[in-house]
């Protein structure tokens, strides 16, 4: 976790106090092993003793000259010589001063980075020093008498023709603008942390308090695996993979059970014809990516039915229609054995799943060949929904200390736990998972 | 073109009718389904009738009523014909509520009973069925809603009058439970 130090006295600049107190917080987030551990974290934010918000006035200034250097661009570019005389020459000057100052410029950054990771030149001791070092060797690259051709040249003429120009202005837009969004959106992430690690805890919480541990993903070669059993997982052309997964045990009044808790992602590529400007039809390529959430389980009492919510699924099987209107409205049912889907569709049962259509969209409950069930939908069922955050520890550890209710994902628990109840045989012996009454 | 406009609007008229046509069949279709849902369901009654006996006779229950109530049941499941008939449905639920009661009021006077795991599982049985029909009574009486609506709402009636001539259903109400209260809706 700690950086290499070239220089232990000097190598303690207050970014660098402000990384380790973070990654410290960090790392008790996820060693916290209930939800005291969790407030006990939020308690040290409140009371910390060190540092723990970035300085960067100078990433800042940066971004305001990479600012400014692309303003300055843009407008010799568009008005040129139609710039008053006196205005036109002073941004000419300060446009086509860049190869002095921008090494000096790019190096003292480097210096901040090296330092935020406690690497430190040797000397001096005070940070300013440093900076100064480096910025007087950033000074004394334009003195090569190369670097003028290097840099007008060779770099901002490459860059002004990767727009098929050979304008140098263009090319000092182009060096300014990639660095000043990349640098805009690094500060608002570096300043909001604790948005970031609030969200940490809120999702830790809700884990401890729903008995559920994150389990290790293998993303792609899940997502395979699990199309070859549900169709549920056979959507999107382009890319499939599970990006969440979490272990959990129900306790139901009658039966107890393990279950998977999953995010799927998948992403569909598709061509579509528009009309562009002047009536011209063009094609474009069109990428969207979705998820879909839901839990796995065994499920020992019926194989190979689908109830499909979503049209974008082709389960196979023969089609059955339940008795109820309401549950027909939500869900086509598919079953290799129309009698097994018959049998498991009671009244009751139909009841609950249609309620699943009330609370969710593109609701899938399939059990497949071997078993196993997968009931899917489009909502979030582990959703950070928090009120409050670490910017306010007091009000978010009363929030953490409340049990954080996972109830879309109890709706679809409670569901299953039906089908089971209402699937078994009273009279026959018990199965595994069925509590003694 | 007045021509091409005039068999487009007859096109759309003819659609709209066979549609309307076919939706208030189906949903005609949909509550004699669920009529039968309610039958099938009323049967499985049958399943626990034998254990109801098995346990008179292990624990000599021949003086309750209970054996009565269970000759009573099985009559009134077997006369529930296959057309919709809420009164001969209502009937067999009274008589399975009141097979439930007397068997609540023997079982006090037998603890060895009311602690048999057959009679756990048969009161278990008995809860889930009942559950099942009272399901299986919402399930038809809003399929008999939805066929209503559509015999009744415009343009459905239309069609309905003109084509269909299909009756509105009743749907089943409990008159035991609707006697316990003063207030009666004025529909």
């Amino acid at each position: 976790m700690e950086g290499t130090q070239l220089n232990n006295k000097a190598a303690n600049s207050y970014n660098a106090q402000v990384r380790r107190n973070i990654a410290r917080i960090r790392e008790a987030i996820e060693l916290a092993r209930d939800q005291d551990d969790l407030i006990r974290v939020i308690n040290d934010v409140a009371d910390h003793r060190g540092p723990l918000d970035y300085r960067d006035t100078w990433y800042r200034v940066l971004f305001g000259l990479s600012l400014s250097m692309v303003l300055s661009a843009l407008l010799i570019f568009v008005w040129g010589s139609e710039l008053w005389s006196w205005l036109d020459k002073s941004i000419y000057f300060y446009v086509f001063s860049l190869d002095l100052w921008y090494p000096a410029a790019l190096l003292v950054t480097v210096g901040h980075l090296l330092e935020d990771r406690d690497i430190a030149l040797p000397f001096p001791a005070v940070m300013w020093g440093r900076m100064l070092i480096w910025a007087a060797i950033g000074f004394v690259i334009p003195l090569n008498p190369n670097w003028f051709d290097f840099f007008w040249g060779t770099l901002i003429d490459s860059l002004a023709s990767l727009l098929g120009t050979e304008d140098p202005v263009v090319g000092v837009l182009l060096l300014n603008l990639l660095p000043a969004v990349l640098m805009l959106f690094w500060l608002i992430k570096r300043s909001r942390w604790r948005a970031g690690l609030s969200d940490k805890i809120y999702l830790k919480d809700a884990l401890l308090n729903n008995n559920l541990q994150s389990e290790a993903v293998y993303g792609k070669g899940m997502a395979g695996e699990l199309s070859e059993r549900f169709c549920e997982f056979r959507r999107g052309n382009e890319q499939q993979e599970i990006k969440a997964l979490y272990k959990g045990h129900y306790e139901g009044s009658q039966y107890s059970f393990d279950y998977q808790l999953y995010t799927f992602h998948y992403v569909v590529k598709r061509k579509e014809n528009r009309l562009g400007s002047g009536g011209r039809r063009t094609t474009q390529t069109v990428t969207i990516e979705n998820n879909r959430y839901g839990i796995l389980l065994q499920f020992p009492f019926a194989r190979g039915i689908c109830l499909s919510g979503d049209c974008d699924i082709k389960p196979a099987g023969e089609a059955y229609t339940g008795a109820s209107n309401v549950f027909n409205r939500v869900f086509k049912v598919y079953a290799l054995d129309p009698l097994a889907a018959a049998r498991l569709l009671t009244p009751v049962l139909e009841e609950k799943l249609a309620m699943l259509g009330q609370h969710f969209l593109g609701p899938v409950v399939e059990i497949a060949i071997d078993g196993s069930l997968c009931v899917a939908v489009n909502k979030e069922l582990l959703p950070v929904r928090r009120k409050f955050g670490l910017d306010r520890p007091e009000i978010f550890a009363k929030e953490i200390a409340r049990h954080t209710e996972l109830k879309e994902l109890d709706l679809l628990l409670d569901t299953v736990h039906e089908m089971m109840r209402l699937s078994d045989n009273n009279f026959e012996g018990r199965s595994v998972g069925e509590k003694e009454s | 073109m007045e021509m091409i406009i005039g068999i487009g609007i007859l096109v759309v008229l003819v659609g709209t009718c066979i549609g309307l046509y076919n939706g208030i069949i189906g949903k005609h279709n949909a509550v004699d389904r669920a009529w039968a849902s309610v039958l099938t369901q009323e049967r499985q009654k049958n399943k626990i009738i034998p254990m109801v006996e098995q346990l008179v006779e292990q624990y000599k229950l021949h003086e309750s009523e209970v054996l009565s109530r269970v000759t009573e049941l099985r009559s009134a499941i077997a006369q529930m014909s296959e057309g919709v008939d809420t009164d001969k449905l209502a009937a067999t639920e009274r008589q399975t509520k009141q097979l439930l009661q007397g068997l609540q009021v023997t079982v006090e006077a037998y603890p060895e009973l009311k602690a048999s795991d057959t009679y756990l599982r048969v009161m278990a049985e008995i809860s889930e069925q009942q559950e099942q029909v009272g399901a299986a009574i919402r399930i038809f009486n809003a399929n008999v809603e939805d066929f209503n609506n559509a015999i009744e709402m415009f343009p459905g009636s239309m069609v309905n009058n003109m084509f269909a001539h299909k009756q509105k259903l009743k749907s089943f109400t409990d008159s035991e439970a609707q006697a316990g209260f003063e207030y009666k809706p004025n529909l």
